[in-house]
């Protein structure tokens, strides 16, 4: 992970996020997904996974969120609930205007090809049986299948370029590819249908340190050219700090904190995205920092802390309020939301 | 940025599936060679049935030579008792003849299509019954799930030998009856393994993409899921075949198959049993065939399996 280091200065980003404006493409609020925990020989319900509990969120068109958390938090439960690839339990998703938590199986469908997703694993991301051209062009044959061989067949070419691969991949098979390979092709089958917004679900965090570049680089372009809007999840923060124009840190179902990438990694205001930015190993050898440990392990999910659910680990909590209230989301600074009792 | 150099070296153009399952299999000998039976008893079949069937046969299984009977393979036939139409081919009867002078190779032969197409129907039938309700059982889970799965452990319970002798007995034999029956008993075990590959497919990413892509159910399941569920069907299915091949040989031994004349390997098997001693071959060449062909069916079966189990396969690149 340390090998990494961006490639274009911070600055860069925000005179491109202007001129795209910010119209909001994406709203998510109140969002729950409660898994159901299954025991004993009638199968009774005997708990539940809080995986994700009340996230609100926001994407603007073209925009870039990255959402960090350790491993089990719901960051990618969030994702694909987002793409209505899981169920939501409770909560609103609103995408251009429209709810889209509870449309039927067909209009949903029509919808999907506005909303792609790339995947962690890039092994097991793409179908053994298929070719090349046969995994980008899956889409394409189930939306636009009356456009006729020739144009799928250009499409590929088009779209194997646009990742990087040369076009006589079409006829090969994944397991000739590398790792860095296989990502590319799965970026490609995400743009086939020209969507607007792209759930990346830890798209580098599979890959070496190098190829880590080359792909974090390739969707940047892509982003820029394309006028694309990213949900970017990824537990490392340096990654998701390059790329992203906004943050939001989740922890066991909860957004502690959201804002701009910049502000939060400058000046984390919640104790848990202080903890996580201390950890992140700097390229300077000399600067002084110091290290946050967090105490114990991430409570489950199954039976989480009353009150805040960060408190056990908490390095600043008060044993009068954060055991017992639940803090809720506020607005501390403009366009900075942390959910946290203590911060003023 | 591009890594066009390491594209260079991805390998070189696809090899297809069925090659790379070819050069797996070619390592397991028991395999091949359960392959190569395989072959064989299908031309055999085949050529049985041209042979033995027709108005006038070249080789009549049914012809009944009384002053040829109990006769030992390779035996030469006598001219003055048969006519010349009904000698055998050759002059020899090469395995010999039956109680009634019947030709034991042409029955054979007949018996051998017998067996081939209750093989493959009935197998048909279990592998089409199973895979449906495997595959609506593993995509859709909850309330179909429960209900799919205990049909089958009701099916489970019933002793099968039983329940096909109950309907015989009921309707009577006929060699389609006993075909559908053994197809429609044995779908078990494929339900269960198809609905097995498609839980855990159900949680591949490909399939998730897939979806997101907007597939309907029925492109998901036919298209991205059924065929990577399809190994583990294709060695049950070749167990299977010897499995129904054994049952048809088992209730024809019974008096419950084909009706007479139409010979079948259980039949000349059960015919036999009377002679042991006199005419040890009329048991021994339809058990051994038995036992080779079912063997062989078995052994392919089991080199497929190894094949096809993709931890075994050796991956490019």
């Amino acid at each position: 992970m340390t090998g990494w280091r961006p490639k274009i200065e911070k600055d860069s980003k925000h005179q491109r996020a202007t001129p795209t404006g910010s119209e909001t493409l994406l709203e998510v609020h109140n969002l729950k997904k409660y898994f159901p925990v299954r025991r004993g020989l009638l199968r009774r319900i005997v708990a539940h996974i809080q995986a994700v509990d009340g996230v609100d969120l926001s994407i603007r068109r073209g925009g870039c969120l990255g959402l960090v958390g350790e491993s089990g938090c719901g960051k990618t439960t969030t994702g694909r609930i987002i793409l209505r690839l899981i169920e939501p339990d409770d909560g609103q998703i609103i995408f251009e205007g429209t709810r889209i938590e509870s449309l039927p199986d067909n209009q949903m469908r029509l919808l999907r090809r506005k909303m792609q997703i790339i995947f962690q694993d890039p092994f097991s991301s793409l179908n053994p049986r298929f070719t090349v051209g046969g995994i980008i062009s899956e889409g394409l044959k189930i939306f636009e299948a009356d456009k006729g061989r020739q144009y799928i067949n250009a499409r590929i070419v088009e779209l194997l370029r646009t990742v990087g691969l040369s076009p006589d991949a079409a006829r090969r098979y994944p397991h000739e590819f590398s790792g860095g390979q296989r990502q590319r092709i799965g970026i490609a089958r995400a743009l086939a249908l020209n969507p607007k917004f792209i759930v990346c679900d830890e798209p580098v965090s599979a890959l070496d340190a190098s190829i880590q570049a080359q792909v974090i680089n390739l969707l940047e372009e892509l982003q820029e050219r394309l006028g694309l809007a990213y949900l970017f999840i990824a537990h490392d923060l340096s990654v998701v700090r390059h790329i992203s124009d906004e943050i939001a840190v989740m922890y066991l179902g909860w957004i502690v904190e959201r804002g701009p990438a910049d502000e939060v990694c400058e000046d984390p205001l919640h104790p848990y995205t202080k903890a996580l930015l201390s950890a992140v190993p700097s390229a300077d050898p000399h600067a002084r920092r110091k290290r946050i440990m967090l105490k114990g392990d991430v409570p489950t999910p199954v039976n989480p802390p009353p009150g805040c659910r960060f408190c056990p680990r908490c390095f600043t909590s008060d044993s009068s309020v954060c055991p017992v209230e639940v803090p809720p989301e506020r607005e501390v600074r403009p366009g900075r939301f942390v959910r946290c009792h203590l911060v003023k | 940025m591009t890594d066009d150099s390491s594209l260079e070296s991805a390998g070189k153009p696809a090899a297809s599936p069925l090659w790379e399952t070819w050069r797996t299999l070619r390592r397991n000998y028991l395999g091949v060679a359960g392959m190569v039976f395989f072959l064989v008893f299908l031309v055999v079949a085949v050529f049985g049935v041209a042979v033995t069937s027709g108005r006038h046969p070249i080789m009549d299984p049914s012809h009944i030579r009384l002053k040829e009977r109990l006769k030992g393979p390779l035996s030469h036939y006598n001219p003055k008792a048969v006519e010349d139409e009904h000698k055998p081919p050759l002059g020899v009867y090469l395995l010999g003849t039956d109680q009634l002078g019947r030709d034991i190779l042409a029955r054979m032969l007949q018996g051998a299509w017998v067996s081939l197409t209750v093989g493959f129907v009935a197998v048909g039938i279990s592998i089409t019954v199973g895979v449906f309700f495997g595959g609506l059982a593993g995509y859709f889970g909850h309330w179909a799930d429960a209900v799919i799965m205990r049909l089958v452990d009701i099916m489970l319970c019933i002793p099968r030998f039983i329940l096909i002798l109950t309907i015989l007995a009921l309707w009577g034999p006929g060699l389609f009856k006993i075909m559908v029956i053994v197809g429609l008993t044995s779908w078990m075990g494929t339900t269960r393994f198809v609905r097995a590959e498609f839980l855990s497919l159900r949680q591949q990413d490909f399939v998730t993409a897939a979806k997101a892509l907007g597939s309907s159910h029925l492109r998901l399941i036919f298209r991205h899921m059924l065929p990577n569920a399809l190994a583990p069907v294709l060695v049950s299915a070749t167990i299977g075949i010897a499995t129904a091949i054994l049952l048809e040989a088992g209730l024809s031994f019974l008096g419950f198959g084909v009706p007479p004349p139409h010979a079948t390997w259980g039949k000349i098997l059960a015919s036999g049993r009377e002679y042991l001693f006199d005419a040890p071959w009329l048991t021994y060449i339809p058990g051994v065939t038995i036992l080779v062909v079912v063997l062989s069916f078995n052994l392919f079966g089991e080199g497929l399996r190894d094949t096809l189990n993709p931890k075994l396969r050796q991956r490019g690149a």
